[in-house]
Formats: C-alpha cells, structure tokens, sequence
C-alpha cells in the first residue's frame, strides 16, 4: 500500500525508509510525517518494556532526536533495510541506557510474569502466520525464559544489554538464554 | 475477521496491545515482529492509540512537544573552513614579517644577479640563513601578537604550536630560497644546513631568554661573524664553505637536543 515513492508533495505515500531518507536531508515535514506513523507504534512497544511513563517519555524523546540527527547513517548504510526496525533498534539501546540511569539510583525489580490470558482462536491465527512451530514452541517455554529470548531475539539486545533491561545478572541471562535455545531446539526438531 | 489476510493482526488484538493488555508469549512474540516489518498494521495501530490508549497518545503528543524546538536547530554542523585551518599554523600578525623575510631573499637576489661581482660571495648565501629566523621571531612576539596570552593558554600552547608555526613560516621561505639558490647556482646544502641550525638555535636560545630576543642575538652574530667579513673583504666567509657544512649539522643537532629538553619553558606566558 504506501510503496508508492515519493513524488513532490507527496510525503503521505512515501514510504518509511524514503521518510528517513529525506529526514537526512534535513526535510521537516518529513520528520513529523515519520514521527506521526511511527511514535505510536514505539511508544507502545517501549511501555510492553517499561511501565515508568516518565523514561519511556524521555526515551522516546531521545530517540527521534537520534533519527533526526543520524538519519544520514541510516540513508547512507542501509539500502533496503527496515527503517522500523532502525528506529527499534535505536530505541531498545536508548531504554537499556536510561534503565543504566536509573539503575544507580534504584535497581528495578525484575518484572513479574504476567499472569497470562489463552490466546483467542484469531490470534493463534497470527501467531501461525509467523511459522506455527515456532509460535507452538515459544509457547512451551516458562515466562522468564521467554523474556530472555524476546530481549535477546525480537529485541536484537545483546546479553548485557538484555541483564540491564530486565535487572537480572549477566549469567543468569545467559543461563535462562541457552536454556531457552535447547527448549526451542527440542521443540522445533 | 480478515480471514483471507491471514498474516495480518486482528483489530481485536491490536487493541488490547494498545490497551496494554496481558497477551499470550508467542501471540505477543508474532504480533511484535509483524508490527516491525507490516506498515499498513502499524497504521491501524496509531489509528487505534487514542481511542484505547489516551495515556499514550498523550505521551507522543508530549514529547513531540519537547522534540519539536530542539529541530530547529538542524542537523548540520558547520564544517571547518580553509581558513580556519590555516590558523592552526599561523596567526595573522605573522604575516607582514614572513612576507618581509620573503622579500629579503628576493632582493638579495636581485642584487646579485644585478651587482654581480666575479669570483664570487653571493649575497644569498650570505643572507639565507638567517632570513628564517626573522619569520620567527615574529611567530612568538608577544609584542607583536595581540592574542598572545589567548595564544599561550590553549592547550596545544608551547613547543608544539612554535614548532607548527615554525614550519609555517619555513614553508613559506624555504621555496624562495631554494629558488634564489638555483638562479645564483649554488648547492643548497651549503646554506640548507646553516639556515636549519639558526633556526634550531633561535629556538633553544628562545626558551632561556625570549624569543624575540634570541632572534636578535642570533642575527647579530651571524652579521658580525659571516655578512660583514663577507662584504668587507672579498673571499667566501668559511661559515659558508661546504667545510663548514658537518659543523653546522652538529650545531644544529645540540640545538635540537636542548630544545626538547627545555620543551615546557614556552608553554609559559
């Protein structure tokens, strides 16, 4: 639907990665068109990570402040990568800093498994989408290993990354990681 | 719903990820990378924020109100000119003098190609090892350079910006010298090595006494001891004669050796 490229005046139907790219040139409208589609969406996936509004605000913040300024590393480097997945990466490392932050003050309880409702029929439906065997096999794995692995795997964090973010300690992360990896290993064989 | 687009979210379920609420680990997993890489899902998404997520809505419409003054400032960073550059070697008061010692080299050829006497003692031998030195004296005046103390308090103060200045102002003499000696055709080792060696002892006598003053000491006695004998009488002063030429190379090597050992004295003011 928006792979339309950018024609003049038509920065609705451009998509993401063009947005970045005009952003490198400094173009503003751009970047509110981008900041308008995207902040929504990072907003919320940030809050799934972090209940503090008031970091998940700031990181936010930082963030776009990033794209804004480095949006040239991203026209120049990548070609035809995701540029939501540039922008998550971006913000996973800024929520890991700010947890870093935060952590010489407090340390952060490690987040409780939430209790976990079953999934509805449409929504196995999505979860098959991705690849049936792997939903059917994360759903084997006890909530904390599965936290390591979404930190790990879906977040692209690396181990001490991923102790920061969730307040646990390096080993035990990577403990809980390779336990994770054999489970899912057993699982999809 | 949306059972021919299997691979997209349902909008039940992009609500209550809006909503924050507790989703099953792999539904979670699956919705959170298919958001990533689907634009039209993400667009259904913000579409639903601020009907089921105010708090959230409000939160980006907050902090795009804190992003928005820090965009007018750009992203450009203004690079560093030409010019700007240059004055990492040079100060501008340094000009006129090196533009001077320039000269002097100039004239003295002009006076031997012009007054040429035979047999000999040309007046740029005479002159060019000194003729540096009068450039750097000026590099360091702190009469000369009204930003002096500015100058000696940056960190890169001292030995290492005289010495960038140094070459500054040999970068500009040296040519018209080597140039000067070619049309006279005289080796230019014969005056290379003495010209270094003044330089190198201006500078190591600069940092017991000033610079200035060094400079002076230097000129003088390279007037009275080489330029005068060699205008007054009529043979090639021997400071001049490729004999003299290891003599000065060991002078100059003494003169470097102190200088490096004294290198703190002009980080002073």
């Amino acid at each position: 639907m928006p792979n339309v490229r950018k024609t003049r005046g038509g920065i609705e139907s451009a998509d993401e990665a063009d947005l970045v790219r005009l952003v490198a040139k400094g173009d503003r409208a751009a970047f509110e068109e981008l900041y308008r589609r995207t902040s929504p969406w990072l907003a919320l996936r940030l809050r799934r990570r972090c209940s503090d509004e008031q970091i998940v605000a700031d990181v936010l913040q930082e963030s776009y402040l990033a794209v804004w300024r480095a949006a040239g590393s991203f026209a120049g480097t990548a070609v035809d990568g995701s540029a939501a997945g540039w922008l998550w990466t971006i913000a996973a490392r800024r929520l890991v800093d700010a947890f870093r932050r935060r952590a010489r003050y407090v340390h952060p309880p490690p987040e409780a498994a939430e209790p976990v409702a079953a999934p509805a029929a449409e929504d196995e439906a999505l979860a098959g989408a991705v690849s049936g065997e792997l939903g059917s096999a994360l759903n084997t794995l006890a909530p904390e290993l599965r936290q390591v692995l979404q930190a790990m795997v879906l977040d692209g964090l690396s181990v001490r990354e991923t102790s920061v973010l969730l307040g646990l300690p390096e080993g035990t992360v990577k403990t809980r990681a390779r336990r994770a990896r054999i489970i899912m290993r057993e699982a999809l064989s | 719903m949306n059972d021919q687009h299997k691979a997209h979210a349902s909008i039940e379920l992009i609500r209550r990820y809006a909503r924050a609420d507790a989703i099953a680990g792999e539904v979670l997993w699956s919705l959170e990378s298919h958001l990533e890489s689907c634009p039209s899902c993400r667009a259904r998404l913000a579409k639903e924020v601020p009907g089921q997520a105010p708090p959230t809505a409000a939160l980006v419409d907050r902090t795009w109100e804190a992003l928005a003054p820090s965009l007018t400032t750009g992203p450009p960073v203004p690079r560093r000119g030409r010019l700007a550059r240059l004055a990492g070697w040079t100060s501008p008061v340094m000009l006129p003098w090196v533009v001077g010692a320039a000269l002097v080299a100039v004239l003295a050829v002009a006076v031997d190609s012009f007054f040429a006497v035979p047999g000999g003692r040309p007046l740029v031998l005479l002159l060019a090892p000194v003729v540096p030195v009068l450039g750097i004296a000026a590099v360091w005046t702190k009469s000369l350079d009204p930003a002096y103390e500015l100058v000696a308090a940056t960190p890169r103060a001292g030995l290492y910006l005289l010495l960038r200045r140094t070459v500054a102002v040999l970068a500009v003499v040296m040519p018209v010298l080597v140039v000067a000696g070619l049309t006279i055709g005289t080796s230019s080792v014969v005056w290379l090595l003495p010209c270094l060696a003044c330089t190198a002892v201006t500078l190591a006598l600069g940092s017991v006494i000033r610079l200035e003053r060094a400079a002076v000491v230097v000129v003088t006695l390279w007037s009275l001891g080489v330029l005068a004998p060699g205008l007054l009488t009529s043979q090639l002063p021997v400071a001049v004669a490729p004999v003299a030429v290891p003599v000065w190379g060991a002078v100059f090597a003494v003169a470097a050796a102190v200088l490096i050992l004294r290198a703190r004295s002009f980080a002073r003011v």
